[in-house]
């Protein structure tokens, strides 16, 4: 059994591969070939991963940590970087999460990219960006993690941007791309000073050292927060959340895997690993706990106001992301592991939900006669779809519900866990649980709001009203990430406790009526506003959206993203961009190039004296020859006494 | 009395005077006579020391540079009548086409 | 004493004559008092225990080399080369530079030991043409011989130089 081990390599190995053969030997004609070997790459790696999985399992609880180390990197002493994987509990729950969810939404993807002319450039993306996110998620040492996290975050900027002949998906990759740079900076100083202080990258002789205690606690704390600050920019918290909505830009099994699934989840899972750091830095985990909540909070609030189907998911991504955020700041590591994974389903499913929709949408609207531009995303030209698409329309739902946080639904179960962590922390997070628990009603309400929007009523435009159901290659993965959404919080319910068994052994999650009580009225109270609000029949005829008639300027606030992109663009962006052109405008003509041409010039000119020597006069060469002599013979007479 | 400095003296002083010539004279035929004044100095400075010595070497020497001298005497002025062939000129200062 | 008087008097001849082929402008007078520098220097030779290269000198040199320069001068007209001088620093700078060469060089023969006096009366037959054509094929027979096809490549190059193009050589 344990042999198998030195093969885990081929977790990271498989999606990679099927990049390479993608990038060899196919060809983007062959559409169906590309799409099934990037799948089928997935699907080796996530039977890879359950194979590890299992091994792990067969062996007892403290047993269950195997270090493969696959080579060196490089030497330079004191440092030392290696490339190896750590097996783990909970490494080996990620790469499970990441790679089912992964070969799903590969699987997806053939249908939904189908007629691209691009398809094979998307298919190798992906399997790149899952390879990437697979060697984050197994690496042993942080300097190897922060090597993923950066190709994940390379991944990302180059399918955000796939179509880039629109400038503003280009745009969008980009904007992603500087955002995650300003938390990679922090991240990256935070590695630094990990260095500068345990001498080592690996997990195993830091934590060890954090243990005995050796570690400063000031310097931790720094350490901590710098990672944060990372964590931040990756999993889209207050301050760096702002690349997310426009990361919708790029295609919707892309805002699937990568932005609600995986991608974003691995500043949680930094938290998680890191644990022990930030068990000892208390400062950072408060700091953590209230950005998550206050994100998460913030967050919902702007997803009630938006009109584009998968902006409402991505600011619904962020207020998840939040949760996780706060429950691994206090500690809860189980928690928000759990919650991730729920997480990681149920956004998917209704991701891909909205993908078939969109989808569904444009196909419609091409075979009209409508007046172009139209808007696919739009809900506001939605409606009456549940006759449409009926399969899209019952998945959504149970998305949306477990969403929500209704029993018996995976989102209730890791929601209610959460909650009960923060309660239970005590001190500031009490504040935190009182933002969360409000969060939760936003977050029924909103989901509510976009069901209704989307499927109920009368159809708001003709190709709404033309929409049909999308094929089974699509329709397939969507119920059984409906399955998922309803089953998968089982796993970890109070009496199972199978992950808090797996992750932390010795704490099973206790059941808590009064908790679970209030968590469930909340949710059903925010269903019961949506539905008050945008129920057809007392839903005006005319009326785009009647929270906007009723909150006006508010709700344009909520719309406008509470105007934090704004805000950015006037303190950052444009300073940043003015100076850029006073540099290339002054330092670049006049500093640099003048530098160089002066040297240039000088060159020229020193040039030109000295070829005044070679005149041609003999006399002058003799005059050369003599003085020569003259400067040897006095250097023999006074230097060489 | 007489001793090997003066003779070295006065070889030195006639080689100054050659090289001088050499570079101020602008007759190439002078230029070269020049040259011989610079040879012959460095002969009798040769000579000198072979008798202060008591060897016999620097005669021989002399002997060498002799032939040379003449040697290079006839072939540079093969060059200047070829020359003056064609440029009709024996300034040195216009013979600059190796300029650069 | 007498010694140092002829020095003296033989010396100053070979200066003047030197400095007179370096300043006229006449070329036939320049290779006249080259003639006479070339005398002196003989002379010089035989004060110097060496009769025979003093013969050879005056043979050779004075009378051979010399010679065939004034055949180039008179065939060339080359007496006077008028126009006016191009390089403006070049005799200031000569001037500089020949001065400083020979103060220099004077002024290393005046370090050397004092006077480096004869060692003794040399052997007397120290210029014995004997004695030279004997060292000359056999210590020194290898230059000997590489001079001797030196002045045939001489030869050959003077007669491949001066030939006439024009009228097929």
């Amino acid at each position: 059994m344990d042999a198998l081990f030195e093969w885990s390599w081929l977790i990271i190995a498989f999606p990679l591969l099927g990049f390479l053969i993608n990038l060899v030997f196919t060809r983007q004609a062959q559409e169906r070939t590309v799409g099934i070997v990037a799948s089928a790459a997935a699907a080796a790696a996530f039977g890879t991963s359950a194979l590890v999985f299992a091994a792990l399992l067969a062996r007892p609880a403290e047993a269950r940590l195997v270090e493969v180390s696959l080579y060196r990197w490089a030497a330079v002493p004191p440092l030392a970087v290696e490339v190896g994987l750590r097996l783990d509990p909970l490494s080996t729950a990620m790469a499970l999460i990441v790679t089912l969810v992964g070969t799903l939404i590969h699987t997806y993807s053939i249908g939904y990219m189908a007629g691209d002319p691009h398809v094979r450039r998307f298919f190798m993306f992906l399997n790149l960006f899952l390879a990437s996110m697979l060697l984050l998620v197994l690496a042993d040492n942080f300097l190897l993690l922060f090597v993923g996290w950066e190709l994940v975050g390379i991944c990302s900027y180059l399918l955000i941007g796939f179509w880039f002949e629109v400038p503003y998906n280009a745009w969008a990759g980009r904007k992603a791309f500087i955002v995650n740079r300003i938390g990679d900076f922090g991240f990256t100083v935070g590695l630094l000073l990990l260095f500068w202080t345990f001498g080592t990258f690996r997990y195993g002789p830091v934590f060890e050292a954090v243990e005995r205690g050796t570690a400063e606690v000031g310097l931790l704390t720094l350490i901590t927060l710098l990672l944060l600050a990372g964590v931040t920019g990756k999993s889209a918290q207050i301050p760096l959340y702002v690349w997310l909505p426009d990361a919708m830009a790029g295609p919707t099994p892309v805002s699937a895997l990568i932005h609600a699934a995986t991608m974003v989840t691995a500043g949680v899972y930094l938290i998680a690993r890191a644990h022990p750091l930030f068990a000892a830095a208390p400062l950072t985990q408060g700091v953590a706990v209230m950005v998550g909540a206050a994100t998460a909070l913030w967050a919902a609030l702007i997803a009630a106001g938006q009109f584009d189907i998968k902006r409402v998911l991505a600011f619904s991504t962020i207020s998840q992301l939040g949760y996780m955020v706060a429950a691994a700041g206090a500690g809860a590591i189980t928690a928000a592991i759990f919650h991730l994974g729920t997480h990681a389903f149920f956004k998917a499913l209704l991701f891909l939900g909205a993908g078939s929709v969109i989808h569904a949408l444009e196909r419609a609207h091409h075979h009209g006669r409508e007046p172009s531009p139209f808007d696919p995303n739009d809900m506001r030209r939605m409606g009456g779809l549940a006759q449409r698409m009926p399969t899209t329309a019952w998945t959504y739902g149970i998305g949306a519900a477990a969403l929500a946080g209704i029993p018996p639904l995976a989102g209730f179960w890791s929601k209610d866990e959460i909650l009960y962590a923060l309660r239970e922390a005590g001190g500031g997070s009490a504040l935190a649980y009182g933002l969360l628990l409000a969060a939760a009603f936003l977050t029924a309400f909103y989901m509510t709001r976009q069901v209704q929007m989307v499927f109920a009523g009368a159809p708001r435009s003709g190709a709404a009203a033309r929409a049909e159901e999308s094929p089974a290659v699509m329709t397939v993965p969507l119920g059984i990430f409906a399955l998922f959404s309803i089953v998968v919080g089982w796993i970890n319910a109070p009496g199972l406790g199978l992950l808090a068994a797996w992750l932390e052994p010795g704490y099973p999650p206790a059941f808590h009526p009064e908790q679970a009580v209030l968590a469930t009225l909340i949710a059903l109270a925010g269903v019961g506003a949506g539905w008050a609000i945008y129920r057809p029949q007392a839903w005006p005829a005319g009326v785009e959206d009647p929270l906007q008639k009723a909150l006006g300027a508010f709700f344009t606030a909520l719309n406008r993203k509470l105007y934090i992109d704004e805000v950015y663009d006037a303190l950052f962006v444009r300073p940043s961009q003015g100076l850029a052109r006073a540099v290339a405008a002054v330092v670049e003509p006049y500093g640099i190039d003048g530098a160089v041409n002066g040297l240039a010039r000088i060159v020229g000119m020193s040039a030109a004296r000295a070829r005044r020597w070679s005149s041609g006069y003999v006399r002058q060469y003799g005059l050369s020859v003599l003085f020569g002599a003259v400067f040897l013979l006095l250097y023999a007479l006074l230097a060489l006494r | 009395m007489v001793t090997l400095t003066h003779y070295l003296a006065l070889s030195a002083l006639l080689f100054g005077i050659g090289a001088i010539g050499f570079l101020i004279r602008r007759n190439a035929l002078i230029v070269f006579m020049c040259v011989e004044l610079m040879l012959n100095a460095a002969g009798l400075a040769f000579v000198a020391a072979s008798r202060y010595r008591g060897l016999l070497e620097g005669q021989m020497a002399i002997f060498f540079v002799l032939t040379v001298a003449a040697a290079e005497v006839a072939v540079g002025l093969a060059l200047m009548v070829a020359i003056f062939r064609t440029r009709q000129t024996t300034n040195v200062d216009e013979l600059r086409s190796l300029k650069g | 004493m007498g010694e140092l008087i002829a020095f003296y008097l033989l010396a100053g001849v070979a200066v003047a004559t030197a400095l007179a082929m370096v300043l006229t402008r006449n070329a036939v007078h320049s290779a006249m008092f080259l003639v006479l520098n070339l005398i002196t220097v003989a002379i010089f030779y035989l004060l110097l225990n060496a009769p025979f290269v003093a013969m050879v000198q005056i043979a050779v040199y004075a009378g051979a080399v010399m010679v065939l320069f004034l055949f180039v001068i008179m065939m060339l007209g080359a007496e006077r080369v008028g126009g006016a001088a191009e390089l403006r620093t070049q005799v200031p700078l000569a001037l500089a530079l020949g001065v400083v060469l020979v103060g220099g060089t004077l002024f290393a023969f005046l370090q050397a030991p004092a006077g480096l006096a004869p060692v003794g009366s040399p052997p007397a037959p120290l210029g014995d043409p004997a004695a030279i054509g004997e060292r000359l094929l056999t210590t020194h027979v290898l230059p000997f011989e590489i001079t001797s096809i030196l002045l045939l490549i001489a030869m050959v190059g003077v007669v491949v130089l001066a030939r006439d193009l024009r009228s097929g050589g």
